[in-house]
């Protein structure tokens, strides 16, 4: 019996599955073994699936563990949405769309991965049961809404996630563990299945250590606006070629260093200055604030509506963050909320305008101060620190009102040695430019393991001892 | 509660946070009582054909 690594992206155990030299089988026994091994000391899971009962040959993703944000139906089990207790029972309508999509392109389903409650939270503050452990550091505040899909993904017990973002809950999340995080256009993928939070501004997201591994899943949701990719990666390197043959972006940056900390001002610049002189256009974003307004408008009313019979009659069953965030939605006037949506295809316009007639792709912030511990950010700590739970999504959900694609990835360090990330933004269906551009900063930057190392290697054992080494 | 400063702030009222929170508290009380749960009718949207618009 000889144990090997597995490898630590998808394009390289694709590569191991395509040579023969493991099989989907195998390597899934290893990723679920790893998986349950680990959960606890990272409590990052709320349902283990285990290994499909059926292996999709042939797929994209075929023997590729993944694990999800437990907000989507699957067939055997209603998404537990953060619930101390799940929710019981069976999904009206079987698994959600992007998880059948998913599964059809080979992938298996190892495990649902905790959550902010209901998808409330900038943070992963939750029963202390749920409440993930930041494997950069325990000290460390892992973002929420996905927290679970981050930490999961960082520690390396999957290979990457789906989660959603409303406000920032993919975004936020990837940045406080140092990895990728894309929110995908507004209705990309059809969100059947997949618990409302505040429909008018929910999107799917994909959290991932490597960029080539987030293309391949983007590629498996199967939009037509990304069927180039979907033909590309049908070849082992192919998506990794795919990506590099991409004509270089024109770069805007709506950076604004008077509203950041001078140590990610410092990183932020040192990243721009490193994309060549001259090259990055200064933008501005018009009218965020307004913008910002409008979303969490939308967000409070909406989510107040889908929880509205808990608000009324259950609301002491709801944690302090799911109220924070429902609650105001009862009582903002319906005039508000018709404006905020009124004003909504101008914003659109006007910033799609301004943005990309001069560049593909617009760098902003993704969190304005450096990443914060728990103590600061937890709402039962005496050191709770409001502005700082704030800073954490004050450059997102403007993001989410325009319906733009975004993503967020680290490009550096802050005094505490702590990543701090970029948020670049496209137009709408412009997932793969930003994947493009995010692949060329990881080849440069981070080699070729991706942005992050797995903090704990899935281990194979094999009964073969001349099968090939590739630890 | 934002929302609800900015309003106040516009019309010239000055309010403590301490009673700009109960009075959110109070607002927010009444319309779970006699609020309505569905969601007010948008105007005609166009925001799906300017996102087509910024997509090309």
């Amino acid at each position: 019996m000889t144990v090997h690594a597995l490898p630590p992206t998808i394009a390289g155990l694709r590569y191991l599955l395509a040579n023969r030299w493991l099989s989907a089988s195998e390597a899934l026994d290893a990723q679920v073994a790893h998986l349950q091994a680990h959960a606890e000391r990272y409590r990052c899971v709320t349902h283990l699936f285990g290994k499909p009962a059926r292996i999709v040959e042939g797929g994209l993703l075929s023997g590729v563990g993944l694990a999800h944000k437990d907000i989507f139906d699957t067939a055997e089990r209603r998404a537990g949405c953060g619930r101390l207790q799940g929710r019981p029972g069976l999904p009206a309508a079987g698994a959600a769309t992007a998880i059948r999509r998913l599964e059809s392109a080979g992938a298996a389903h190892l495990a649902a991965l905790t959550m902010a409650e209901y998808a409330c939270g900038a943070t992963g503050e939750t029963w202390p049961a749920l409440q993930p452990v930041n494997p950069l550091d325990p000290e460390l505040a892992v973002g929420g809404s996905s927290s679970g899909s981050a930490v999961a993904v960082a520690a390396g017990l999957c290979y990457a996630s789906l989660g959603t973002d409303t406000a920032g809950s993919v975004r936020i999340p990837a940045a406080t563990c140092g990895i990728l995080g894309l929110k995908l256009t507004h209705g990309l993928v059809p969100a059947d299945g997949m618990y409302p939070l505040a429909p008018s501004l929910d999107s799917l997201g994909i959290l991932a250590r490597s960029s080539p591994d987030a293309a391949l899943v983007l590629a498996s949701l199967g939009h037509d606006a990304h069927r180039a990719l979907r033909f590309a990666a049908a070849s082992d390197d192919g998506i990794a070629h795919h990506l590099l043959t991409q004509a270089l972006p024109r770069i805007g940056s709506v950076m604004a260093p008077d509203v950041l900390d001078s140590d990610i001002a410092a990183a932020l610049q040192e990243f721009i200055a490193s994309l060549g002189k001259d090259k990055v256009v200064p933008l501005a974003v018009p009218e965020m604030q307004e913008m910002s307004r409008c979303a969490e408008t939308l967000l409070h009313v909406e989510a107040a509506h889908q929880h509205w019979d808990r608000l009324r009659h259950r609301r002491e069953e709801l944690r302090p963050g799911t109220r924070a965030v429902t609650e105001p939605g009862a009582a903002i006037p319906a005039l508000w909320y018709r404006e905020a949506l009124a004003r909504r295809a101008a914003y659109v316009e006007r910033v799609a305008d301004q943005w990309f007639g001069a560049a593909d792709i617009v760098l902003a912030p993704a969190m304005p101060l450096p990443l914060p511990d728990w103590s600061e950010v937890h709402t039962a700590s005496p050191s709770f620190n409001p502005r700082r739970l704030l800073a954490m999504h004050s450059w997102m959900p403007f993001v989410n009102y325009l319906g733009f694609p975004s993503i967020v990835f680290p490009v550096g360090v802050d005094a505490r040695n702590r990543p701090v990330s970029v948020q670049a933004i496209a137009r709408p269906h412009g997932e793969c430019a930003l994947l493009a551009f995010a692949y060329r900063i990881e080849r440069e930057r981070y080699g070729k393991h991706g942005f992050a190392a797995p903090a704990e290697h899935v281990l194979v054992q094999q009964q073969a001892d001349q099968k090939a080494t590739y630890a | 509660m934002e929302g609800a400063m900015d309003t106040l702030s516009l019309s010239g009222i000055k309010l403590d946070p301490v009673t700009l929170e109960r009075i959110g508290r109070t607002l927010i009380r009444l319309a779970l009582c006699v609020g309505h749960p569905e969601l007010p009718d948008a105007p005609a949207g166009d925001f799906e054909q300017a996102m087509k618009k910024a997509a090309s």
